[in-house]
Protein backbone atom coordinates (compact mmCIF):
# COMPACT_ATOMS: atom_id res chain seq x y z
CA UNK A 1 0.00 0.00 0.00
CA UNK A 2 2.72 2.41 1.01
CA UNK A 3 4.82 1.42 -1.96
CA UNK A 4 1.87 1.93 -4.27
CA UNK A 5 1.21 5.40 -2.90
CA UNK A 6 4.83 6.32 -3.28
CA UNK A 7 4.96 5.22 -6.90
CA UNK A 8 2.00 7.39 -7.75
CA UNK A 9 4.08 10.41 -6.81
CA UNK A 10 6.96 9.59 -9.11
CA UNK A 11 6.09 12.67 -11.15
CA UNK A 12 7.13 13.42 -14.74
CA UNK A 13 9.43 16.06 -13.20
CA UNK A 14 11.30 13.45 -11.17
CA UNK A 15 11.63 11.10 -14.14
CA UNK A 16 12.54 13.89 -16.58
CA UNK A 17 15.09 15.39 -14.19
CA UNK A 18 16.54 11.97 -13.44
CA UNK A 19 16.91 11.15 -17.15
CA UNK A 20 18.62 14.48 -17.94
CA UNK A 21 21.00 14.16 -14.98
CA UNK A 22 21.82 10.55 -15.87
CA UNK A 23 22.39 11.49 -19.52
CA UNK A 24 24.71 14.31 -18.44
CA UNK A 25 26.63 11.90 -16.21
CA UNK A 26 27.08 9.54 -19.18
CA UNK A 27 28.19 12.43 -21.42
CA UNK A 28 30.63 13.54 -18.70
CA UNK A 29 32.12 10.05 -18.53
CA UNK A 30 32.36 9.77 -22.31
CA UNK A 31 33.78 13.29 -22.37
CA UNK A 32 36.90 12.15 -20.57
CA UNK A 33 37.89 9.50 -23.13
CA UNK A 34 35.45 9.08 -26.02
CA UNK A 35 34.97 12.52 -27.62
CA UNK A 36 34.81 12.67 -31.44
CA UNK A 37 37.94 14.88 -31.41
CA UNK A 38 40.54 15.87 -28.84
CA UNK A 39 38.82 18.77 -26.96
CA UNK A 40 42.10 20.73 -26.73
CA UNK A 41 43.60 19.89 -30.15
CA UNK A 42 43.89 23.00 -32.33
CA UNK A 43 43.47 22.94 -36.10
CA UNK A 44 43.91 26.46 -37.45
CA UNK A 45 42.94 25.36 -40.99
CA UNK A 46 39.52 24.36 -39.66
CA UNK A 47 38.88 27.45 -37.49
CA UNK A 48 35.35 28.87 -37.09
CA UNK A 49 33.71 26.11 -39.13
CA UNK A 50 29.90 26.18 -38.88
CA UNK A 51 28.11 23.07 -37.59
CA UNK A 52 28.32 20.29 -40.20
CA UNK A 53 29.09 16.62 -40.78
CA UNK A 54 32.75 16.83 -39.72
CA UNK A 55 32.02 18.93 -36.63
CA UNK A 56 28.41 18.58 -35.43
CA UNK A 57 28.59 21.74 -33.28
CA UNK A 58 31.20 23.50 -35.47
CA UNK A 59 34.69 24.62 -34.43
CA UNK A 60 36.01 27.56 -32.40
CA UNK A 61 38.59 30.27 -33.16
CA UNK A 62 41.44 27.75 -32.80
CA UNK A 63 39.68 25.07 -34.87
CA UNK A 64 38.84 22.99 -31.77
CA UNK A 65 35.77 20.77 -32.04
CA UNK A 66 32.97 22.39 -30.01
CA UNK A 67 31.01 19.14 -29.48
CA UNK A 68 34.10 17.54 -27.91
CA UNK A 69 34.66 20.62 -25.76
CA UNK A 70 31.04 20.70 -24.62
CA UNK A 71 31.35 16.98 -23.72
CA UNK A 72 34.59 17.66 -21.85
CA UNK A 73 32.90 20.57 -20.08
CA UNK A 74 30.22 18.24 -18.71
CA UNK A 75 32.83 16.49 -16.56
CA UNK A 76 34.10 19.81 -15.24
CA UNK A 77 30.58 21.08 -14.48
CA UNK A 78 29.51 17.90 -12.71
CA UNK A 79 32.76 17.64 -10.73
CA UNK A 80 32.21 21.20 -9.48
CA UNK A 81 28.67 20.26 -8.51
CA UNK A 82 29.77 17.14 -6.63
CA UNK A 83 32.61 18.81 -4.72
CA UNK A 84 30.77 22.07 -3.99
CA UNK A 85 27.62 20.33 -2.79
CA UNK A 86 29.79 17.87 -0.83
CA UNK A 87 31.53 20.74 0.98
CA UNK A 88 28.26 22.60 1.54
CA UNK A 89 26.43 19.51 2.74
CA UNK A 90 29.29 18.23 4.91
CA UNK A 91 30.10 21.59 6.50
CA UNK A 92 26.46 22.61 6.81
CA UNK A 93 25.38 19.32 8.39
CA UNK A 94 28.12 19.44 11.01
CA UNK A 95 27.46 23.10 11.90
CA UNK A 96 23.67 22.73 11.76
CA UNK A 97 23.68 19.51 13.82
CA UNK A 98 25.91 21.03 16.50
CA UNK A 99 23.83 24.21 16.61
CA UNK A 100 20.54 22.34 16.73
CA UNK A 101 21.57 19.54 19.08
CA UNK A 102 23.46 21.56 21.65
CA UNK A 103 21.79 24.94 21.13
CA UNK A 104 22.82 27.50 23.72
CA UNK A 105 25.38 30.20 23.11
CA UNK A 106 27.47 28.05 20.76
CA UNK A 107 24.45 27.22 18.63
CA UNK A 108 23.35 30.84 18.56
CA UNK A 109 26.84 32.08 17.60
CA UNK A 110 27.16 29.49 14.83
CA UNK A 111 23.79 30.37 13.34
CA UNK A 112 24.45 34.13 13.50
CA UNK A 113 27.68 33.48 11.60
CA UNK A 114 25.71 31.48 9.03
CA UNK A 115 23.25 34.38 8.74
CA UNK A 116 26.14 36.73 8.07
CA UNK A 117 27.53 34.43 5.35
CA UNK A 118 24.03 34.09 3.92
CA UNK A 119 23.80 37.86 3.65
CA UNK A 120 26.50 38.02 0.98
CA UNK A 121 25.22 37.65 -2.57
CA UNK A 122 26.42 34.12 -3.45
CA UNK A 123 28.45 35.10 -6.47
CA UNK A 124 30.11 37.99 -4.59
CA UNK A 125 31.21 35.69 -1.77
CA UNK A 126 32.47 33.14 -4.29
CA UNK A 127 34.39 35.88 -6.14
CA UNK A 128 35.89 37.11 -2.86
CA UNK A 129 36.96 33.59 -1.84
CA UNK A 130 38.42 32.86 -5.28
CA UNK A 131 40.09 36.26 -5.12
CA UNK A 132 41.68 35.24 -1.83
CA UNK A 133 42.75 31.75 -2.94
CA UNK A 134 43.60 32.58 -6.55
CA UNK A 135 41.68 31.63 -9.70
CA UNK A 136 41.34 28.00 -10.75
CA UNK A 137 39.11 24.98 -11.00
CA UNK A 138 39.78 23.63 -7.48
CA UNK A 139 39.47 26.99 -5.77
CA UNK A 140 36.21 27.69 -7.61
CA UNK A 141 34.81 24.39 -6.27
CA UNK A 142 35.93 25.31 -2.77
CA UNK A 143 34.49 28.83 -3.01
CA UNK A 144 31.11 27.60 -4.24
CA UNK A 145 31.15 24.95 -1.51
CA UNK A 146 31.71 27.59 1.19
CA UNK A 147 28.84 29.64 -0.22
CA UNK A 148 26.60 26.57 0.11
CA UNK A 149 27.36 25.87 3.78
CA UNK A 150 24.82 28.27 5.39
CA UNK A 151 21.72 26.94 3.60
CA UNK A 152 22.54 23.34 4.58
CA UNK A 153 23.36 24.42 8.13
CA UNK A 154 19.94 26.11 8.47
CA UNK A 155 18.09 23.10 7.07
CA UNK A 156 20.00 20.64 9.26
CA UNK A 157 19.39 22.73 12.37
CA UNK A 158 15.67 22.98 11.62
CA UNK A 159 15.46 19.20 11.05
CA UNK A 160 17.39 18.46 14.22
CA UNK A 161 15.13 20.74 16.26
CA UNK A 162 12.03 19.10 14.80
CA UNK A 163 13.21 15.50 15.17
CA UNK A 164 14.53 16.06 18.69
CA UNK A 165 10.96 16.50 19.93
CA UNK A 166 10.00 13.04 18.68
CA UNK A 167 9.32 10.25 21.14
CA UNK A 168 11.88 7.84 19.71
CA UNK A 169 14.70 10.33 20.35
CA UNK A 170 13.61 10.72 23.96
CA UNK A 171 13.41 6.94 24.20
CA UNK A 172 16.92 6.55 22.82
CA UNK A 173 18.15 9.09 25.34
CA UNK A 174 16.32 7.32 28.17
CA UNK A 175 18.02 4.02 27.41
CA UNK A 176 21.38 5.79 27.60
CA UNK A 177 22.19 6.46 23.92
CA UNK A 178 25.21 8.74 23.45
CA UNK A 179 24.85 12.07 21.61
CA UNK A 180 26.78 10.77 18.61
CA UNK A 181 24.67 7.62 18.48
CA UNK A 182 21.40 9.59 18.63
CA UNK A 183 22.63 11.99 15.94
CA UNK A 184 23.83 9.19 13.66
CA UNK A 185 21.03 6.68 14.10
CA UNK A 186 17.96 8.84 14.65
CA UNK A 187 18.34 12.51 13.84
CA UNK A 188 20.34 12.49 10.61
CA UNK A 189 18.33 9.76 8.81
CA UNK A 190 15.01 11.40 9.70
CA UNK A 191 16.07 14.89 8.68
CA UNK A 192 17.57 13.79 5.37
CA UNK A 193 14.67 14.53 2.99
CA UNK A 194 14.92 18.34 2.85
CA UNK A 195 18.70 18.07 2.58
CA UNK A 196 18.38 15.78 -0.42
CA UNK A 197 16.05 18.22 -2.17
CA UNK A 198 18.35 21.14 -1.37
CA UNK A 199 21.38 19.16 -2.60
CA UNK A 200 19.75 18.81 -6.01
CA UNK A 201 18.90 22.51 -6.20
CA UNK A 202 22.38 23.49 -4.94
CA UNK A 203 23.91 21.26 -7.60
CA UNK A 204 22.15 23.37 -10.22
CA UNK A 205 23.23 26.68 -8.68
CA UNK A 206 26.80 25.38 -8.30
CA UNK A 207 26.95 24.70 -12.03
CA UNK A 208 25.63 28.20 -12.75
CA UNK A 209 28.12 29.72 -10.30
CA UNK A 210 31.07 27.86 -11.82
CA UNK A 211 30.00 29.02 -15.29
CA UNK A 212 29.83 32.62 -14.03
CA UNK A 213 33.22 32.42 -12.31
CA UNK A 214 34.82 30.88 -15.38
CA UNK A 215 33.16 33.50 -17.59
CA UNK A 216 34.82 36.15 -15.39
CA UNK A 217 38.18 34.38 -15.75
CA UNK A 218 38.23 33.34 -12.08
CA UNK A 219 37.19 29.69 -12.42
CA UNK A 220 38.47 26.89 -14.63
CA UNK A 221 41.49 28.05 -16.63
CA UNK A 222 42.24 27.34 -20.31
CA UNK A 223 42.81 25.04 -22.11
CA UNK A 224 40.36 23.02 -19.94
CA UNK A 225 36.94 23.24 -21.62
CA UNK A 226 34.66 24.92 -19.05
CA UNK A 227 31.26 25.98 -20.42
CA UNK A 228 31.52 29.43 -18.85
CA UNK A 229 35.02 30.00 -20.24
CA UNK A 230 33.85 28.86 -23.69
CA UNK A 231 31.12 31.51 -23.59
CA UNK A 232 33.64 34.16 -22.57
CA UNK A 233 35.90 33.23 -25.49
CA UNK A 234 32.86 33.18 -27.80
CA UNK A 235 32.13 36.84 -26.96
CA UNK A 236 34.96 38.01 -29.25
CA UNK A 237 34.17 35.76 -32.21
CA UNK A 238 30.43 35.37 -32.16
CA UNK A 239 29.84 37.87 -34.97
CA UNK A 240 31.58 35.34 -37.23
CA UNK A 241 30.57 32.18 -35.38
CA UNK A 242 27.31 32.50 -33.44
CA UNK A 243 27.40 28.74 -32.75
CA UNK A 244 30.32 29.40 -30.40
CA UNK A 245 27.89 31.15 -28.06
CA UNK A 246 24.96 28.75 -28.49
CA UNK A 247 26.06 25.23 -27.57
CA UNK A 248 27.89 25.79 -24.26
CA UNK A 249 24.95 27.90 -23.05
CA UNK A 250 22.47 25.20 -24.05
CA UNK A 251 24.56 22.64 -22.18
CA UNK A 252 24.47 24.77 -19.00
CA UNK A 253 20.73 25.39 -19.31
CA UNK A 254 19.90 21.72 -19.91
CA UNK A 255 22.00 20.49 -16.99
CA UNK A 256 20.62 23.10 -14.60
CA UNK A 257 17.09 22.32 -15.78
CA UNK A 258 17.72 18.61 -15.11
CA UNK A 259 18.84 19.21 -11.53
CA UNK A 260 16.00 21.67 -10.85
CA UNK A 261 13.45 19.15 -12.15
CA UNK A 262 15.05 16.46 -10.02
CA UNK A 263 14.87 18.73 -6.95
CA UNK A 264 11.20 19.65 -7.57
CA UNK A 265 10.33 16.01 -8.24
CA UNK A 266 12.12 14.84 -5.10
CA UNK A 267 10.34 17.50 -3.05
CA UNK A 268 6.93 16.19 -4.18
CA UNK A 269 8.00 12.57 -3.80
CA UNK A 270 9.40 12.97 -0.28
CA UNK A 271 6.70 15.33 0.96
CA UNK A 272 4.98 13.47 3.82
CA UNK A 273 1.72 15.31 3.11
CA UNK A 274 1.34 13.27 -0.09
CA UNK B 1 7.31 50.15 15.66
CA UNK B 2 8.03 47.69 18.48
CA UNK B 3 8.85 45.07 15.92
CA UNK B 4 11.39 47.39 14.32
CA UNK B 5 13.16 47.97 17.62
CA UNK B 6 13.26 44.25 18.33
CA UNK B 7 14.83 43.52 14.97
CA UNK B 8 17.29 46.42 15.01
CA UNK B 9 19.93 44.85 17.32
CA UNK B 10 19.95 41.72 15.16
CA UNK B 11 20.58 43.92 12.10
CA UNK B 12 23.53 45.53 13.88
CA UNK B 13 24.90 42.12 14.92
CA UNK B 14 24.65 40.82 11.35
CA UNK B 15 26.39 43.93 10.01
CA UNK B 16 29.17 43.48 12.57
CA UNK B 17 29.62 39.83 11.60
CA UNK B 18 29.67 40.78 7.93
CA UNK B 19 32.51 43.21 8.60
CA UNK B 20 34.36 40.45 10.45
CA UNK B 21 33.87 37.89 7.65
CA UNK B 22 34.93 40.47 5.05
CA UNK B 23 38.08 41.35 6.99
CA UNK B 24 39.04 37.71 7.52
CA UNK B 25 38.48 36.72 3.88
CA UNK B 26 40.57 39.62 2.61
CA UNK B 27 43.38 38.86 5.09
CA UNK B 28 43.79 35.47 3.42
CA UNK B 29 44.57 37.17 0.09
CA UNK B 30 48.23 36.56 -0.64
CA UNK B 31 50.29 39.60 -1.52
CA UNK B 32 51.82 42.51 0.35
CA UNK B 33 49.92 45.80 -0.10
CA UNK B 34 53.17 47.76 0.20
CA UNK B 35 54.70 45.74 -2.62
CA UNK B 36 51.55 46.22 -4.72
CA UNK B 37 51.84 50.01 -4.35
CA UNK B 38 55.59 50.32 -4.86
CA UNK B 39 56.16 47.47 -7.32
CA UNK B 40 58.51 44.48 -7.17
CA UNK B 41 61.64 46.63 -7.72
CA UNK B 42 61.12 48.69 -4.57
CA UNK B 43 63.99 48.81 -2.04
CA UNK B 44 63.33 46.95 1.25
CA UNK B 45 63.60 50.15 3.36
CA UNK B 46 60.89 51.88 1.34
CA UNK B 47 58.66 48.81 1.70
CA UNK B 48 59.21 48.72 5.46
CA UNK B 49 58.42 52.45 5.72
CA UNK B 50 55.22 52.10 3.78
CA UNK B 51 54.17 49.03 5.77
CA UNK B 52 54.61 51.03 8.97
CA UNK B 53 52.70 53.94 7.43
CA UNK B 54 49.81 51.62 6.43
CA UNK B 55 49.82 50.09 9.89
CA UNK B 56 50.52 46.58 8.58
CA UNK B 57 52.99 45.82 11.37
CA UNK B 58 50.22 45.97 13.97
CA UNK B 59 48.44 42.83 15.19
CA UNK B 60 45.38 41.82 13.13
CA UNK B 61 42.73 42.61 15.80
CA UNK B 62 44.10 46.17 16.02
CA UNK B 63 44.09 46.49 12.22
CA UNK B 64 40.49 45.29 12.19
CA UNK B 65 39.47 47.77 14.89
CA UNK B 66 41.03 50.73 13.12
CA UNK B 67 39.43 49.67 9.82
CA UNK B 68 36.06 49.30 11.56
CA UNK B 69 36.23 52.72 13.22
CA UNK B 70 37.10 54.17 9.81
CA UNK B 71 34.12 52.39 8.25
CA UNK B 72 31.80 53.77 10.93
CA UNK B 73 32.96 57.27 9.99
CA UNK B 74 32.32 56.49 6.30
CA UNK B 75 36.01 56.00 5.51
CA UNK B 76 36.50 52.71 3.63
CA UNK B 77 40.22 53.26 3.07
CA UNK B 78 42.19 54.21 -0.04
CA UNK B 79 42.46 52.08 -3.18
CA UNK B 80 46.02 50.84 -3.76
CA UNK B 81 45.73 51.05 -7.55
CA UNK B 82 43.60 54.15 -8.01
CA UNK B 83 45.15 56.06 -5.10
CA UNK B 84 41.68 57.48 -4.29
CA UNK B 85 39.22 56.84 -1.46
CA UNK B 86 37.29 53.58 -1.89
CA UNK B 87 34.05 55.34 -0.90
CA UNK B 88 34.48 57.88 -3.72
CA UNK B 89 35.18 55.13 -6.26
CA UNK B 90 32.03 53.28 -5.19
CA UNK B 91 29.93 56.47 -5.23
CA UNK B 92 31.05 57.20 -8.81
CA UNK B 93 29.99 53.79 -10.06
CA UNK B 94 26.92 53.26 -7.93
CA UNK B 95 24.42 55.04 -10.26
CA UNK B 96 25.15 52.53 -13.05
CA UNK B 97 24.66 49.48 -10.82
CA UNK B 98 21.64 50.89 -9.01
CA UNK B 99 19.99 51.83 -12.32
CA UNK B 100 20.64 48.33 -13.59
CA UNK B 101 19.42 46.58 -10.43
CA UNK B 102 16.31 48.68 -9.79
CA UNK B 103 15.20 48.73 -13.43
CA UNK B 104 15.73 44.96 -13.70
CA UNK B 105 13.72 44.42 -10.54
CA UNK B 106 10.96 46.75 -11.80
CA UNK B 107 10.82 44.87 -15.10
CA UNK B 108 10.64 41.58 -13.20
CA UNK B 109 7.77 42.79 -10.98
CA UNK B 110 5.86 44.36 -13.87
CA UNK B 111 6.07 41.06 -15.77
CA UNK B 112 5.76 38.61 -12.89
CA UNK B 113 2.78 39.95 -10.92
CA UNK B 114 0.28 40.09 -13.83
CA UNK B 115 1.61 36.83 -15.29
CA UNK B 116 1.45 35.08 -11.92
CA UNK B 117 -2.10 36.32 -11.30
CA UNK B 118 -3.26 35.30 -14.78
CA UNK B 119 -1.64 31.88 -14.44
CA UNK B 120 -3.34 31.30 -11.08
CA UNK B 121 -6.77 32.47 -12.24
CA UNK B 122 -6.45 30.35 -15.39
CA UNK B 123 -4.90 27.26 -13.78
CA UNK B 124 -4.08 24.38 -16.19
CA UNK B 125 -4.56 26.62 -19.23
CA UNK B 126 -1.97 27.12 -21.98
CA UNK B 127 -1.12 30.47 -20.39
CA UNK B 128 -0.52 28.78 -17.04
CA UNK B 129 1.86 26.24 -18.56
CA UNK B 130 3.57 29.02 -20.50
CA UNK B 131 4.25 30.92 -17.26
CA UNK B 132 5.59 27.76 -15.58
CA UNK B 133 7.84 27.12 -18.57
CA UNK B 134 9.12 30.71 -18.42
CA UNK B 135 9.81 30.25 -14.72
CA UNK B 136 11.85 27.08 -15.29
CA UNK B 137 13.75 28.78 -18.12
CA UNK B 138 14.43 31.73 -15.83
CA UNK B 139 15.94 29.41 -13.24
CA UNK B 140 18.04 27.47 -15.73
CA UNK B 141 19.38 30.07 -18.17
CA UNK B 142 22.47 31.87 -16.89
CA UNK B 143 21.82 35.62 -17.10
CA UNK B 144 25.13 36.23 -18.83
CA UNK B 145 24.14 33.76 -21.54
CA UNK B 146 20.83 35.57 -22.03
CA UNK B 147 22.94 38.73 -22.35
CA UNK B 148 25.17 37.12 -24.98
CA UNK B 149 22.14 35.91 -26.96
CA UNK B 150 20.58 39.39 -26.79
CA UNK B 151 23.82 40.91 -28.13
CA UNK B 152 23.84 38.31 -30.90
CA UNK B 153 20.29 39.24 -31.86
CA UNK B 154 19.83 42.95 -31.19
CA UNK B 155 23.36 44.27 -31.62
CA UNK B 156 25.12 41.99 -34.11
CA UNK B 157 22.26 40.74 -36.32
CA UNK B 158 19.72 43.57 -36.30
CA UNK B 159 21.98 46.41 -35.12
CA UNK B 160 19.19 48.02 -33.08
CA UNK B 161 21.12 48.48 -29.85
CA UNK B 162 24.75 49.06 -28.86
CA UNK B 163 26.50 45.82 -27.86
CA UNK B 164 28.07 47.42 -24.79
CA UNK B 165 29.18 50.63 -23.08
CA UNK B 166 27.23 53.15 -21.02
CA UNK B 167 25.92 56.66 -21.53
CA UNK B 168 25.20 58.54 -18.27
CA UNK B 169 21.57 59.57 -17.67
CA UNK B 170 22.62 63.22 -17.40
CA UNK B 171 24.14 63.18 -20.88
CA UNK B 172 21.25 61.64 -22.77
CA UNK B 173 18.42 59.78 -21.03
CA UNK B 174 17.43 58.05 -24.28
CA UNK B 175 20.94 56.79 -24.99
CA UNK B 176 21.31 55.75 -21.34
CA UNK B 177 18.17 53.67 -21.63
CA UNK B 178 19.33 52.21 -24.95
CA UNK B 179 22.63 51.17 -23.38
CA UNK B 180 20.77 49.54 -20.48
CA UNK B 181 17.92 47.77 -22.32
CA UNK B 182 19.77 44.50 -22.92
CA UNK B 183 21.46 44.34 -19.50
CA UNK B 184 18.08 44.97 -17.84
CA UNK B 185 16.45 42.19 -19.87
CA UNK B 186 19.32 39.77 -19.18
CA UNK B 187 19.19 40.40 -15.45
CA UNK B 188 15.44 40.92 -15.06
CA UNK B 189 13.99 38.04 -17.09
CA UNK B 190 15.30 35.21 -14.86
CA UNK B 191 14.02 37.07 -11.78
CA UNK B 192 10.64 37.56 -13.49
CA UNK B 193 10.40 33.79 -13.98
CA UNK B 194 11.14 33.02 -10.35
CA UNK B 195 8.74 35.72 -9.10
CA UNK B 196 5.90 34.71 -11.44
CA UNK B 197 6.09 31.15 -10.13
CA UNK B 198 5.86 32.38 -6.56
CA UNK B 199 3.01 34.83 -7.24
CA UNK B 200 1.12 31.99 -8.95
CA UNK B 201 1.69 29.57 -6.06
CA UNK B 202 0.70 32.04 -3.33
CA UNK B 203 -2.35 33.16 -5.32
CA UNK B 204 -3.49 29.53 -5.66
CA UNK B 205 -3.03 28.98 -1.95
CA UNK B 206 -5.02 32.11 -1.07
CA UNK B 207 -7.77 31.29 -3.58
CA UNK B 208 -8.37 27.95 -1.87
CA UNK B 209 -9.04 29.51 1.55
CA UNK B 210 -12.40 29.54 3.31
CA UNK B 211 -12.90 33.29 3.37
CA UNK B 212 -12.63 33.34 -0.41
CA UNK B 213 -15.42 30.78 -0.63
CA UNK B 214 -17.47 33.02 1.65
CA UNK B 215 -16.74 36.03 -0.55
CA UNK B 216 -17.87 34.07 -3.61
CA UNK B 217 -21.01 32.96 -1.79
CA UNK B 218 -21.74 36.59 -0.96
CA UNK B 219 -21.77 37.21 -4.69
CA UNK B 220 -18.58 39.25 -5.07
CA UNK B 221 -17.13 39.31 -8.58
CA UNK B 222 -13.85 37.48 -9.26
CA UNK B 223 -12.08 40.81 -9.80
CA UNK B 224 -13.32 42.13 -6.45
CA UNK B 225 -12.22 38.91 -4.75
CA UNK B 226 -8.76 39.04 -6.29
CA UNK B 227 -8.21 42.72 -5.56
CA UNK B 228 -9.76 42.88 -2.08
CA UNK B 229 -9.04 39.50 -0.57
CA UNK B 230 -6.37 37.58 -2.42
CA UNK B 231 -3.75 39.94 -3.71
CA UNK B 232 -2.64 41.51 -0.48
CA UNK B 233 -2.06 38.20 1.29
CA UNK B 234 -0.53 36.62 -1.78
CA UNK B 235 1.97 39.46 -2.07
CA UNK B 236 3.61 38.83 1.33
CA UNK B 237 5.84 35.94 0.23
CA UNK B 238 6.53 37.83 -3.00
CA UNK B 239 7.87 40.81 -1.06
CA UNK B 240 10.18 38.52 0.94
CA UNK B 241 11.53 37.07 -2.26
CA UNK B 242 11.97 40.56 -3.73
CA UNK B 243 14.39 41.41 -0.94
CA UNK B 244 16.33 38.21 -1.51
CA UNK B 245 16.31 38.74 -5.26
CA UNK B 246 17.86 42.19 -4.87
CA UNK B 247 20.94 40.45 -3.46
CA UNK B 248 20.89 38.13 -6.45
CA UNK B 249 20.56 41.14 -8.76
CA UNK B 250 23.51 42.96 -7.19
CA UNK B 251 25.59 39.77 -7.47
CA UNK B 252 24.36 39.12 -11.00
CA UNK B 253 25.21 42.65 -12.04
CA UNK B 254 28.90 41.83 -11.49
CA UNK B 255 28.72 39.37 -14.39
CA UNK B 256 26.28 41.40 -16.50
CA UNK B 257 28.39 44.57 -16.20
CA UNK B 258 31.29 42.53 -17.54
CA UNK B 259 29.23 41.18 -20.48
CA UNK B 260 28.05 44.67 -21.49
CA UNK B 261 31.18 46.63 -20.45
CA UNK B 262 29.17 48.78 -18.01
CA UNK B 263 31.32 50.90 -15.65
CA UNK B 264 29.47 49.91 -12.46
CA UNK B 265 30.32 48.60 -9.01
CA UNK B 266 30.48 45.01 -10.32
CA UNK B 267 33.31 45.80 -12.73
CA UNK B 268 35.08 47.60 -9.90
CA UNK B 269 34.89 44.34 -7.90
CA UNK B 270 36.56 42.45 -10.75
CA UNK B 271 39.19 45.17 -11.15
CA UNK B 272 39.94 44.98 -7.42
CA UNK B 273 40.19 41.16 -7.47
CA UNK B 274 42.34 41.02 -10.60
CA UNK B 275 44.70 43.70 -9.26
CA UNK B 276 44.80 42.44 -5.67
CA UNK B 277 43.66 45.86 -4.48
CA UNK B 278 42.94 44.75 -0.90
CA UNK B 279 41.32 47.90 0.57
CA UNK B 280 39.13 48.17 -2.50
CA UNK B 281 38.04 44.48 -2.28
CA UNK B 282 37.37 44.87 1.43
CA UNK B 283 35.37 48.08 1.00
CA UNK B 284 33.33 46.76 -1.92
CA UNK B 285 32.44 43.41 -0.37
CA UNK B 286 31.43 45.11 2.88
CA UNK B 287 29.43 47.77 1.07
CA UNK B 288 27.47 45.33 -1.10
CA UNK B 289 26.74 42.88 1.73
CA UNK B 290 25.68 45.72 4.06
CA UNK B 291 23.43 47.12 1.34
CA UNK B 292 21.75 43.71 0.87
CA UNK B 293 21.24 43.22 4.62
CA UNK B 294 19.83 46.70 5.06
CA UNK B 295 17.43 46.26 2.14
CA UNK B 296 16.24 42.94 3.55
CA UNK B 297 15.69 44.63 6.90
CA UNK B 298 13.55 47.27 5.18
CA UNK B 299 11.66 44.51 3.38
CA UNK B 300 10.95 42.91 6.75
CA UNK B 301 9.58 46.25 7.88
CA UNK B 302 7.33 46.34 4.83
CA UNK B 303 5.61 43.20 6.13
CA UNK B 304 4.16 45.02 9.08
CA UNK B 305 2.39 47.26 6.61
CA UNK B 306 1.29 44.38 4.39
CA UNK B 307 0.33 42.03 7.20
CA UNK B 308 -0.68 43.69 10.47
CA UNK B 309 -0.69 40.25 12.15
CA UNK B 310 3.10 40.29 12.21
CA UNK B 311 3.98 42.11 15.38
CA UNK B 312 6.34 41.83 18.29
CA UNK B 313 4.07 39.42 20.16
CA UNK B 314 3.42 37.09 17.27
CA UNK B 315 7.04 36.99 16.25
CA UNK B 316 8.13 36.04 19.72
CA UNK B 317 9.28 32.46 20.01
CA UNK B 318 9.10 31.75 16.28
Amino acid sequence: MVAERRWRHVSPLLVGGGVIVLAMAVVAMLGSFATPHDPTAMDIAARLQPPGAAHLFGTDQYGRDILSRVMGGAGIALSVGVVAVGIGLGGGMIIGAVAGFYGGLLGEALMRLMDALFAFPAILLAIAVVGALGPGHLNAMLAIGVVNVPVFARLTRASVLAVQQEGYVEAARAVGGTDLHILQRHIVPNGLAPLLVQASVSFATAILAEASLSYLGLGTQPPLPSWGKMLEEARLFMDRGPWLAIFPGLAIALTVLGFNFLGDGLRDYLDPRH
Amino acid sequence: MNYLWRRFPSLLLTLFLISLVTFVVVQVVPGDPAQIILGTEAPPEALADLRAQLGLHRPLPLQYLSWLTGVLRGDLGVSLRHGRPVATLIAERLPVTLSLATLSLSLAVLLAVPLGILAATHQHSALDYGVLLLAQAGLALPSFWIGILLILLFALSWRWLPSGGYVPWGESPLEALRSLVMPILALGLPVAGVLARLVRASMLEELSRDHIRTARAKGLSETQIIVRHVLRNALIPTVTLLGLQLGFLLGGSIVIEQVFALPGVGRLVLFAINNRDLPLIQGLVLFIAALVVTINFLVDMAYTWLDPRISLENKHGS
